[in-house]
């Protein structure tokens, strides 16, 4: 379960949503009545396929949405504070030392011409203008060395090309390390790396989290991956928000079909059946989703009531929420 | 499963592909980069061979050269009892009917400007003289045959969602009924929903057509669940090959071990405290006296720098290439995601 | 057969694009070139005045809005009194023939040179066609033309001709550029799996989609052609009189710049106007014919 939660909440985000423009006048919502909050010392991970939104919504909360998005409604809440009112340069302030993001390719994130130690030099310098030139470069190669990067003082004198997929994401991670945030976010920090690697990367995360207790969003489409990191678990269709709970509620209890035709998707090493169950047909058109509940069209489950209801999140027990009108808890499910 | 030597269909014989690279500012000093370096397996009509390794194992250049796409610098390859880079231009077309690949990048390994009958009528045209109407007749098979329908015919690849984009991949490859195709990552660029479509797809098409697949990819998970086989690549060697849930319960080289115990787990009720793998796959440049994982391996000894383990058959159907394989297979709870 | 299916069918997406991604600029463009080329083709049947007919008397007649000027020569007249807007019109024949032809000439040349030079990067074919580029790109067009013109004789033809000759290599080091990238591609590579023929991979894959950007940089081509056709009139070695090209017509208005600003002005204008027109055109086509074209605006995690 989370932890105190009397306390104001590292990050708390309520009601976002998020648009972007399309052609004739029209604006495609990406991001749909997103609330949760992040607890310091918590890492939260967001799931969903290509398209639910879970990207956007990170973008949102970092202010680093690409021309033709805005936040059209909802709050963002950091510390106590709304951030949706912050003026831009306060925003830019917020970015680095109190808040920051690791990409999925660290080779795009990276500028190829620099070596590696200016890089993170430079987020240090912007975070701690006053330091000297030697204390900076010091914290640099400290932080290298945080991140678990051997031979340390070799790799910050390399460019990112010569350095393997697993060192860059390292580095990127030492970069959004240097101002000290408290909230990380990592959108998709594995996909793009090896099995092995992205073994290491997983555990260097949870380390930092446990060691600085560094809230941390973490957003993936591999559950399996949210299994081994989360604490608590937000699943994402179409733009919104279909269940949330603790990772072990979620994955013994799963109360949303879409939630469970994922798992049922997803080969395991410890699964023995022969045919795996795929959800059939496609995530729905952002531009044009069907009325009612986003999923009845690939819900094995659904009924009448779902074409035109739009089912609302709602709270099935404490800390667990699902937005159908037909919980697995509620006993109505019938596989047609 | 007894290995038949009258079913095999594809013998891969001690295949090596060395690609030259110039040093900077040293014209003189050849290097050569040692993607694929002395790999033998085969393959048996009907079944699917895995073929697991991450970035830089060599393993898509296995592919490429089973495809010929590439010329081998050593080995051979060896097709229905015919060696395929030892053929004349004839034969050589009747090998390319026989075998076909589906690509990892549904976006990149469809035509743009080609509609969806066109691109999986396009084997036929190469291949077979056949009417217009054949062909119209034929292209609707094949889509509904991957889950397509009759007005997907006229559309173009951007029109396609990703699992579609691979399901016309599936049906150009299956359209002259090939003994053989090659897999190569073919489900990792898509979402789980739709990965499990694809891989049921194929198992499908297996049962219907017996065609044999080579799977590759590097996500153990989806290989696990469609192969019969598994060969294990490390640094552009096989360093394990065996039954699949002989792989899985008992594997035997020390980087298999490290793979499985890299997987996360399917429940977070089983995370747990993982003796994770150090560093980094060697470079493929520098020569290797000894055994490839050599530097990141637990069991490493002296002898393991300078002797290079050969990929021996240990047990009926399991070769590894170790000298001190990994011991006491039965510790379940240290064998990745299999805990009770 | 089926070819001409799938082309309407190209040919019916390519129309709806036009709608569905017009841009102002691409408007602009689109609608300038159509009435240039029109009036250019039925020019003998719009001109209010015979072009070649010359009236000492009406010399030097300026336009019509200002001092002097008379309704019937709405642009005024030149130093030997032919009707101004009537030799402009006249003279987009000439500046519209040797641009199209001379690119298509050059286009020819540097897609098949392009064609083969890609497709077989690396060979000795590739090393070869490349060092002829070099050279030919190692000099500057005009000054190739400039020669060419004085070793043959003046004229239309020659002028096409040197023009189309000269200019080929620019697109064989484009066209070479994209084969090169497609090759790559996996749809390239997928093909060959297929056993399919170098002829086939070619025609069928490599070609359609170098085409695009062909066009285009083809496009501005004729913009550029216009542009060394007019200089070379401009200095006497173009097209020769009696024909009219808007290079000699700047050429006639040189000395009377100061004080019959019009004759020079004008031609200069339907230049500018012109090549403006053909490169908007060419930025636009880049747009339509991308066939992944997003829509824009609404991507989400990819």
């Amino acid at each position: 379960m989370t932890n105190n939660e009397q306390h104001t909440p590292l990050l708390s985000v309520d009601h976002l949503v998020t648009e972007f423009s399309a052609k004739g006048n029209k604006s495609i919502t990406v991001v749909d009545d997103v609330s949760f909050t992040v607890n310091p010392g918590e890492i939260v991970a967001i799931v969903g396929e290509s398209g639910s939104g879970k990207s956007i919504t990170s973008q949102s909360i970092m202010g680093l949405l690409k021309s033709g998005g805005s936040i059209t409604n909802g709050s963002i809440h950091y510390q106590g504070s709304n951030i949706l009112t912050l003026s831009k340069k306060e925003r830019r302030q917020l970015r680095g030392k109190e808040m920051s993001m690791i990409f999925q390719e660290p080779m795009s994130s990276l500028n190829p011409m620099l070596r590696i130690k200016s890089q993170i030099a430079e987020a240090l310098r912007i975070n701690q203008p006053s330091k000297s030139k030697r204390e900076t470069m010091d914290n640099a190669i400290d932080l290298l060395k945080q991140v678990e990067i051997p031979d340390a003082e070799a790799v910050a004198n390399r460019f990112p090309h010569q350095l393997s997929g697993g060192m860059r994401q390292r580095v990127m991670i030492a970069i959004a390390l240097a101002g000290d945030p408290k909230l990380l976010i990592a959108d998709e920090p594995t996909t793009a790396l090896d099995v092995t690697t992205q073994a290491q990367i997983l555990a260097l995360i949870k380390d930092l989290n446990k060691r600085n207790g560094t809230g941390v969003i973490f957003i993936t489409h591999d559950l399996s991956v949210v299994a081994d990191i989360a604490d608590r678990v937000l699943v994402m269709y179409a733009g919104k928000i279909v269940e949330s709970a603790t990772v072990y509620d979620l994955f013994e209890h799963p109360q949303h079909p879409y939630t469970i035709g994922l798992m049922k998707a997803m080969p395991t090493l410890d699964s023995q059946v022969e045919e795996l169950e795929p959800i059939s047909g496609n995530a729905p058109n952002l531009a044009n989703k069907p009325e009612g509940c986003a999923f009845y069209p690939r819900c094995p489950f659904a009924t009448e009531a779902c074409l035109t209801a739009v089912p609302e999140l709602r709270t099935l027990e404490k800390g667990h929420d699902v937005r159908c009108i037909h919980p697995v808890k509620e006993g109505v499910l019938h596989e047609k | 499963m007894k290995s038949d030597p009258k079913n095999v269909l594809l013998k891969v014989a001690g295949l090596k592909k060395h690609f030259p690279v110039q040093k900077k500012g040293n014209k003189k000093e050849q290097q050569v980069v040692k993607a694929v370096d002395g790999v033998s397996f085969h393959v048996r009509a009907g079944e699917t061979l895995g073929i697991v390794g991450e970035s830089g194992s060599g393993k898509s250049t296995v592919a490429k050269l089973i495809m010929q796409l590439l010329q081998p610098t050593e080995g051979e390859v060896v097709f229905q009892d015919k060696d395929i880079f030892n053929q004349t231009k004839k034969q050589r077309k009747q090998t390319q009917k026989r075998i076909q690949m589906v690509f990892q990048d549904p976006y990149a390994s469809l035509n743009p400007r080609m509609t969806a009958k066109q691109i999986v009528t396009e084997p036929l045209r190469i291949h077979e003289k056949m009417s217009k109407e054949d062909l119209d007749k034929r292209a609707l098979e094949l889509l509904e045959e991957v889950g397509l329908g009759k007005h997907h015919l006229n559309r173009y690849p951007h029109q396609f969602s990703g699992g579609q984009r691979q399901r016309l991949s599936i049906a150009r490859a299956i359209a002259l009924k090939p003994n053989l195709i090659v897999c190569d990552e073919a489900v990792s660029a898509l979402d789980v929903s739709i990965q499990a479509q694809i891989l049921n797809l194929l198992k499908q098409l297996q049962k219907n057509y017996g065609i044999a697949f080579i799977f590759i990819a590097h996500g153990l998970p989806a290989v696990k669940h469609i192969s019969d086989r598994i060969a294990i690549m490390y640094a552009g060697q096989i360093v394990e090959i065996a039954d699949r849930d002989v792989l899985f319960t008992n594997p035997k080289h020390p980087y298999t071990k490290a793979l499985l115990d890299a997987v996360p787990p399917s429940n977070p009720r089983h995370r747990k405290e993982k003796t994770l793998v150090k560093g980094e796959p060697p470079s493929l440049m520098s020569p290797t006296r000894g055994c490839p994982f050599v530097s990141r391996c637990p069991n490493a000894t002296e002898g393991c720098h300078t002797n290079a383990p050969e990929l021996l058959e240990h047990e009926v159907n399991h070769h590894y290439a170790c000298h001190h394989p990994v011991q006491a297979p039965n510790n379940l709870e240290n064998i990745g995601g299999r805990n009770s | 057969m089926k070819h001409k299916i799938s082309f309407s069918k190209q040919l019916k997406n390519i129309g709806s694009r036009i709608l569905e991604l017009s841009t102002p600029l691409g408007m602009i463009g689109l609608i300038t070139v159509s009435i240039i080329v029109i009036l250019a083709i039925i020019a003998p049947w719009v001109v209010p005045h015979d072009p070649f007919s010359m009236d000492a008397t009406k010399r030097l007649t300026p336009p019509f809005w200002m001092d002097g000027g008379s309704s019937t020569y709405i642009l005024g007249t030149d130093h030997v009194g032919r009707d101004l807007l009537s030799r402009l019109i006249y003279g987009s024949r000439v500046s519209l023939l040797v641009g199209l032809l001379s690119v298509l000439i050059a286009g020819i040349i540097g897609l098949f040179l392009g064609l083969l030079s890609g497709y077989f990067g690396g060979s000795w074919i590739d090393q070869s066609i490349m060092r002829v580029v070099d050279a030919m790109l190692a000099i500057p067009t005009l000054l190739l033309v400039l020669v060419a013109i004085v070793v043959f004789e003046p004229g239309l033809v020659t002028l096409i001709l040197v023009i189309g000759l000269t200019s080929w290599a620019q697109y064989t080091r484009l066209v070479r550029g994209e084969v090169l990238s497609v090759k790559e591609r996996e749809f390239v590579q997928s093909a060959k799996t297929l056993g399919a023929s170098n002829t086939h991979i070619i025609s069928k894959h490599i070609l359609p989609n170098v085409l695009s950007s062909f066009i285009v940089v083809a496009t501005i081509g004729i913009a550029t052609a216009i542009m060394t056709e007019s200089s070379l009139s401009f200095l006497g070695l173009g097209v020769q009189p009696p024909d009219i090209t808007w290079g000699s017509m700047l050429n006639d208005g040189r000395n009377y710049i100061a004080t019959s600003w019009w004759i020079a002005t004008f031609p200069g204008l339907a230049i500018t106007v012109t090549v403006l027109a053909i490169t908007f055109l060419g930025d636009w086509l880049r747009d339509i014919l991308d066939p992944k074209l997003k829509k824009g605006g609404d991507d989400d995690d990819e």
